[in-house]
């Protein structure tokens, strides 16, 4: 089974701050992961666990991406890529699938493609269908748990209201919104010692061959016109609550006062 | 001058945006000729039938602030959705096509975005709009790329300038707004469901309902539905959240939350800590990352307050319970109680008497 894990760096957006000027203050913070990432390598690492394979992570980003690549080695990716250009900056949703279809239909031969189901700076969720669509591959989104019927993959979808449990026909791009808890199925200090050992190869837009205006902001169908900070804050109003009982009452005498 | 619009022949015409004699307005190729917005009317089954989502209003009333221009609306489904053309009618849906074909009675989401691209082709709008529920994500990113044109998800703003469509979106977990619009036609865009406000609905409205044949390429291989899922729980309809973040460190808080919810009338959220931990399904998450929740009161339970989980909390009052202080949680709190969390939640379960 070949398998590529397609996954994101991003900035951890709980810290960032906005400053008295409502100006984002980006400096000091840390590049992680994106979370839906890891859910989405982690699955891989399962299915290979049961049916065996080789897993490629895969990310489009600055040279700093290479980071995030590491740890997805340390979690189980056999080798990885970077997908690393100054003219692939900016590139919107259409533009980021249109540089990793094209990376995959050069260079990769695959059953499965895992994404994380969103990256929590973007929260799109639109790059696995459209790479779906580019590659012509069968789109299963929501994906949370799977399971083996024979050699049959079976996977289930969570739409709020509805779970769905379908079959997975490769070629098809799997979007992951859960699975093992991020907390668990830490690397061992052995796999941390042979993530050092494996491959990170880097490719640029023109051993991709594709043109200036296919990719980044010219390849980009939507644009950024402006940008703000919101302002979030009210009043506050602090009340000491040493005691939890008093505490207890109070609140339910807000919500008594609803009805 | 009166009545001239510019495209006259004649030499001695001082109108300043005459054009070159001989030439005609038509012969401008650069002009798109799109225009009407489409609309996917997207159903939910239940035990009471099939109803339009609740988004569904909302994106037409929108629809309709921005333009005058038609409006369409796609619906999948057997005979039974007949009794929705109504009401989609009574909204302001100019023309409804209806794709009745036996498999797409169930939800296919490449078919779905199939038989969308196909329609287009026909009726070249010059917008989509589609609710940012979990199937509409789907379906419209699908479609975007069917159609190799842009798509703005989950917006929370829409204006127009002229027939192009200005989208605002909150990125970087809620840390900026950006406004964003396409360089193609159609333009799409997903909005998050929950926005904008519905039109009131008029009866007297009329619209035309066409049948349309459609044969999907491929379908889903599915092998088994749970409509009603027993563990979903909706947040975004509760009155009151009593919402659970990382300061709550035992799961059996979670079991006494849940329990204080049943005997309140409650529902019980989440912020994106204890998601990652596995312990609450994504759908309870609130935040930009997760879902938009509007209730009237908000209980903030040991939740730090990143600005993404902020971003997604627009309730009447909001109380922040947290043992540090300093938490940014209190910066949107109406009310912040410096306490022990879990200990307040189990001595709400043991007080309350119902």
């Amino acid at each position: 089974m070949k398998i590529l894990v397609m996954i994101k760096q991003v900035p951890d957006v709980s810290l960032i701050e906005i400053d008295e000027n409502g100006i984002l203050q980006r400096n000091g913070v840390p590049a992680i992961l994106d979370p839906f990432s890891l859910f989405a390598l982690k699955m891989a690492v399962n299915i290979k666990k049961k049916i065996g394979g080789m897993i490629t992570a895969i990310t489009m980003g600055p040279l700093q991406a290479k980071e995030a690549l590491v740890t997805c080695l340390e979690y189980g990716a056999d080798n990885a890529f970077l997908l690393n250009d100054k003219d692939f900056a900016g590139s919107d949703t259409w533009a980021t699938a249109k540089v990793l279809s094209t990376f995959v239909k050069n260079e990769m031969e695959f059953d499965l493609i895992f994404c994380g189901m969103q990256a929590i700076d973007g929260d799109t969720a639109q790059v696995p269908a459209e790479l779906s669509v580019l590659l012509n591959a069968e789109l299963a989104s929501y994906v949370n748990n799977f399971k083996m019927d024979g050699n049959k993959l079976l996977v289930s979808q969570n739409y709020d209201r509805e779970t769905r449990w379908i079959e997975i026909k490769s070629p098809a791009v799997i979007s992951v919104s859960g699975g093992t808890p991020l907390n668990e199925g830490l690397p061992s200090i052995e796999d941390y010692i042979n993530a050092r050992k494996k491959s990170i190869q880097t490719r640029n837009r023109i051993d991709l061959g594709l043109g200036a205006f296919s990719a980044g902001i010219n390849g980009s169908h939507t644009k950024v016109i402006s940008s703000m900070s919101p302002i979030l804050s009210k009043k506050r109003n602090i009340v000491d609550g040493n005691d939890p009982n008093a505490a207890a009452k109070y609140i339910l005498s807000l919500a008594e006062e609803l009805k | 001058m009166n009545n001239c619009n510019g495209s006259c022949s004649n030499e001695n015409c001082s109108n300043p945006d005459r054009l070159p004699p001989g030439m005609l307005t038509e012969y401008d190729l650069n002009q798109e000729t799109a225009l009407g917005t489409l609309i996917w009317a997207e159903t939910i089954s239940d035990k009471d039938g099939i109803h339009i989502h609740k988004s569904v209003p909302e994106i037409i009333g929108k629809a309709k602030e921005l333009s005058d221009d038609r409006l369409f609306a796609i619906i999948f489904g057997s005979v039974d959705v007949k009794p929705l053309y109504n009401e989609l009618f009574s909204y302001g849906i100019d023309s409804l096509y209806h794709i009745r074909n036996k498999d797409l009675e169930t939800y296919h989401p490449e078919a779905y975005a199939e038989a969308i691209t196909d329609l287009v082709d026909r009726i070249k709008p010059a917008t989509i709009l589609i609710s940012g529920t979990p199937r509409g994500r789907e379906v419209a990113p699908l479609t975007a790329a069917m159609l190799q044109t842009g798509l703005t998800a989950d917006c929370t703003a829409l204006t127009s300038n002229g027939r192009q469509l200005i989208m605002t979106r909150p990125a970087f977990g809620g840390n900026i707004l950006a406004t964003i619009s396409c360089n193609k036609f159609p333009q799409m865009a997903t909005v998050r469901p929950g926005t904008f406000k519905p039109l009131e609905p008029k009866i007297e409205r009329k619209g035309t309902a066409i049948s349309r044949p459609f044969t999907p390429s491929r379908l889903k291989q599915i092998v088994n539905l749970e409509n009603e899922n027993d563990n979903f729980i909706d947040i975004t309809d509760a009155d009151i959240l009593i919402s659970l973040g990382n300061g709550i460190k035992d799961r059996s808080t979670i079991e006494e939350a849940e329990q204080l919810a049943k005997k309140m009338g409650a529902k019980v959220s989440c912020s994106r800590a204890l998601v990652e931990k596995g312990w609450f399904p994504h759908s309870r998450q609130v935040g930009q990352s997760g879902r938009n929740v509007s209730p009237k009161l908000y209980l903030a339970f040991g939740i730090s307050g990143s600005v993404q989980h902020k971003a997604g909390i627009h309730a009447d009052k909001v109380v922040a319970i947290n043992d540090d202080p300093d938490a940014p949680i209190h910066e949107i709190a109406d009310v912040s109680i410096i306490g022990n969390a879990s200990e307040i939640i189990r001595k709400m379960n043991s007080q309350f008497h119902h």
